[in-house]
């Protein structure tokens, strides 16, 4: 599918703050569209709140903001968002063909009757993740990469032309985290839509990202992860001496919190 | 036959007539409920309705306005107060109690007090009077289309509240309108099993019924059917009797369901 | 007015209050700390099972109310650690419990020859007709509560707020959990004695609780408790034989009061801490980035 030529994201001189405390300034930056990039920086930077910004949910202080080519608002269909903390508890005995569903026509009113071109919809997104043999089991019996899996699918099923991760792999062991990087890697270049995924290790991620935005000290750095984590770039980020120590194509950041 | 005769009679139409349709919003509303943790509100909603009900006796008025009235104003107000309740375990007992307190004090202040106590805390479907059986069924009526109207968002901000919220669903007010749903269902759930015993009908038959099925539609399904049936064998057992009051009956046969239900579960649990 | 105040039932009824009340406030004080304040409820309802079940078997109503709660404290004392947050669980026993209560209640009323409905002296309470034998017995009662709590205060504190721990530190927790819930329900029988079946949780809960709203240490935390519950119970008395209208029970008036004073201390914990509270929430939030 071919990118189109508008910026997925434009940011220009945009301030957020929260509870009184600055905490980015000056954002200018655009991402074009059909790149998976990579956001990092530590707690507290802004990573989620960024997210949120462009969801909708939360107001730049200053600044403009625009996610493809419109003002940011909520309900935009053409956004899928996977968040970092879900209050299933007690709903997670709900099948896992539910939950994806909600993704296509939770927001609608009504109690929704049966349509079997809903059904074929979701077992064609089903299968684009690998969820499709255990589409009808309880939410509560999926591994946590099975989880993420189906959570992935509930953000695309609205076919959307931008796909926000916050914090994805938090929860996952080594292996199921590999499965879903794969897995977002083969949707962004299959679909050709743009990737933001918020982590706190790039390293899993590396070979496959476009670029990276690090987020630190109020500031931000958007380049390619051979350009931005290093020990010059990362020490103007914070504002003092960070080193970077890269080894078989990895990047460890040493002298700061990430 | 002995069954058929009673049926004849008006006022156990009636009383069945209001029971089963308030059943079925019981229901559906307990079932939001217990997915959302809110359980408490079928303590206290209750009780403060309880204090309106007493109110209202003591202006003279309907006692249901006053259970609307006062149910409703509180879950507006609860609404408000948001995700701020922390500790709710014992602020909701202090709400209990005070509003128990306000409204023995309205009681007490009207002439036949203790009569009236009883029945609304205990429950007199078996004298409801036709006006009142027809405003129950309008509300119930009124309550579950609006319930089917908000049905999927509701689920949904239920399931994930921040994904529903970025999908542009109105988290807030869909709280808000549910709290206002339940007050409504509460108001009529007290004229069945009277203000102490709505948590019984409200949140027995739907906890019980998630731990038999999962998916929303089954549970609610076999939440509405627990429910008719304590009702309607509450009503009977209690008209043959003539003194015991419908509420122990509904009372006694939803702890039996869901204790026999989790034992279930349990023995399913064990034997895997 | 003053020949009110020197009548032997005034008196009475503020001394069997200001019993109700200390003993209440101190024993409270512990149980918002360990946050059974659902399970206290639910008590209380048993023992208004326990109560009317009692006297329709002829038993003597206290011995059976007391009876039941300690059947009921020994199941709370076996299910500890899954109590929290099964809010339906206990949902279910206390209405089982007041539906057996309403049972019991329109079965004595009818074996009797009155309506249930007279029984609402069980639901509310008679604070204003405590005889002197039953004052001395309150008396007793609260004397060996607030010496058993005075001397295990230090232990049950810690074992309440850090039981993993105070048990490595070799505080017998187990123990000290079991007195303690034989304390509550002995508390629990005492209140509802005097503020009725409905209204027992007021004293219980509300001093207690508003205290923990308003400072932090213990020893002022306690002592606060035991302030506002008297406060609230003496308030209670005065208005209730002093006051405009003569038929309230005094439990309504100490239940409202006991609601106020809990909200007002809310309000104020709310405004003090205001400020700082935002932007540590907002800090939180970002936690995740």
């Amino acid at each position: 599918m071919p990118a189109s030529l508008e910026p997925a994201v434009s940011l220009v001189q945009v301030s957020i703050r929260l509870g009184g405390m600055l905490i980015q300034n000056g954002m200018t930056f655009q991402l074009a569209a059909g790149e998976f990039v990579a956001i990092l920086g530590p707690n507290g930077a802004g990573k989620s709140t960024l997210l949120k910004m462009l969801l909708g949910l939360l107001r730049a202080s200053e600044g403009e903001v625009l996610v493809l080519g419109k003002v940011p608002r909520t309900g935009n269909q053409q956004i899928g968002y996977l968040p970092q903390f879900l209050n299933l508890d007690s709903m997670n005995t709900l099948r896992a063909r539910d939950i994806v569903g909600f993704g296509l026509d939770g927001h609608r009113w009504g109690l929704g009757l049966f349509n079997r071109d809903r059904e074929k919809k979701l077992d064609r997104i089903l299968d684009e993740v690998d969820a499709l043999e255990f589409s009808r089991a309880a939410f509560d019996e999926l591994s946590g990469g099975e989880r993420q899996r189906l959570l992935l699918a509930q953000a695309l099923i609205s076919d959307p032309q931008l796909l926000l991760l916050d914090e994805p792999l938090a929860s996952l062991d080594i292996a199921h985290s590999q499965e879903v990087i794969a897995l977002v890697t083969r949707i962004c270049r299959s679909r050709g839509i743009t990737v933001l995924l918020v982590t706190h290790d790039v390293n899993p991620l590396i070979a496959h990202i476009d670029k990276v935005l690090y987020l630190a000290n109020g500031r931000s750095a958007l380049g390619r992860p051979e350009e931005v984590i290093t020990s010059d770039a990362l020490s103007r980020l914070y504002g003092s001496p960070v080193e970077v120590v890269s080894s078989q194509g990895r990047r460890f950041v040493i002298g700061a919190e990430v | 036959m002995g069954l058929l005769h009673l049926l004849s009679y008006a006022f156990l139409q009636n009383a069945l007539a209001a029971a089963c349709s308030v059943a079925v919003c019981a229901a559906v509303i307990g079932y939001f409920l217990v997915a959302r943790g809110m359980t408490f509100a079928g303590h206290a909603l209750p009780n403060i309705g309880f204090a309106g009900a007493a109110g209202a006796v003591l202006l003279g008025v309907s006692p249901v306005f006053g259970l609307f009235c006062f149910t409703i104003l509180a879950a507006l107000v609860f609404s408000l107060l948001g995700e701020q309740v922390r500790e709710k375990d014992l602020g909701i007992g202090v709400v209990m109690t005070f509003s128990l307190g306000l409204g023995l004090l309205f009681l007490t202040l009207y002439s036949g007090y203790a009569e009236r106590t009883y029945s609304i805390l205990f429950g007199t479907i078996l004298g409801i009077s036709p006006a009142e059986v027809r405003v129950t069924l309008a509300s119930s009526l009124l309550t579950l289309l609006c319930i089917g109207v908000v049905f999927r968002p509701l689920l949904f901000s239920t399931a994930s509240s921040e994904s529903a919220l970025s999908k542009g669903v109105p988290v807030r007010l869909l709280a808000a309108v549910f709290l206002v749903l339940t007050a409504v269902t509460v108001s009529l759930a007290v004229q069945v099993t009277g203000s102490l015993l709505v948590f019984t009908l409200l949140v027995g038959p739907a906890a019980t019924a998630r731990t038999v099925f999962r998916r929303p539609v089954a549970v609610i399904g076999l939440a509405v059917l627990l429910g008719e049936v304590y009702v309607i064998a509450g009503i009977l057992l209690a008209a043959v009797t003539r003194t015991l009051p419908v509420s122990f009956f509904v009372a006694t046969l939803s702890f039996i369901a869901f204790v026999l239900a989790r034992l279930l579960q349990k023995g399913r649990a064990w034997a895997r | 007015m003053g020949e009110i105040i020197r009548s032997g039932i005034f008196q009475n009824a503020l001394l069997g209050g200001t019993l109700t009340a200390l003993l209440c406030a101190a024993v409270g004080y512990f149980m918002v700390l360990k946050a059974l304040s659902f399970a206290s409820e639910a008590l209380t309802d048993i023992g208004f099972a326990g109560i009317t079940g009692s006297a329709l078997l002829g038993w003597n109503p206290l011995l059976g109310m007391l009876g039941f709660s300690l059947l009921a404290i020994i199941a709370m004392g076996a299910l500890r650690d899954r109590l929290k947050g099964r809010d339906v669980e206990v949902g279910m026993v206390l209405s089982l419990a007041l539906g057996l209560g309403v049972l019991f209640l329109t079965l004595y009323a009818q074996s009797s020859g009155t309506h249930a409905s007279s029984g609402t002296g069980i639901l509310f309470g008679s604070l204003l007709s405590l005889s002197g034998s039953f004052i001395i017995l309150l008396g007793v009662v609260v004397v060996v509560v607030l010496a058993v709590l005075a001397v295990i205060f230090r232990p049950l504190l810690f074992a309440s707020v850090d039981s993993a721990t105070a048990r490595a530190r070799g505080v017998p927790t187990r123990v000290l959990d079991s007195v303690y819930l034989l304390l509550l329900g002995v508390t629990t029988a005492v209140s509802i004695l005097s503020m009725g079946v409905l209204l027992a949780f007021a004293l219980i809960s509300a001093p207690a609780g508003a205290a923990h709203k308003l400072t932090r240490h213990p020893g002022w935390s306690l002592f606060v408790a035991m302030l506002l519950g008297l406060g609230i119970t003496w308030c209670g008395v005065l208005v209730a034989f002093l006051g405009p209208w003569k038929r309230v029970p005094v439990g309504v008036y100490i239940a409202s009061l006991s609601g106020l004073v809990y909200w007002g201390a809310l309000l104020q914990a709310r405004f003090r801490r205001r400020p700082k509270r935002e932007a540590n929430q907002h800090r939180d939030r970002e936690i995740g980035g």
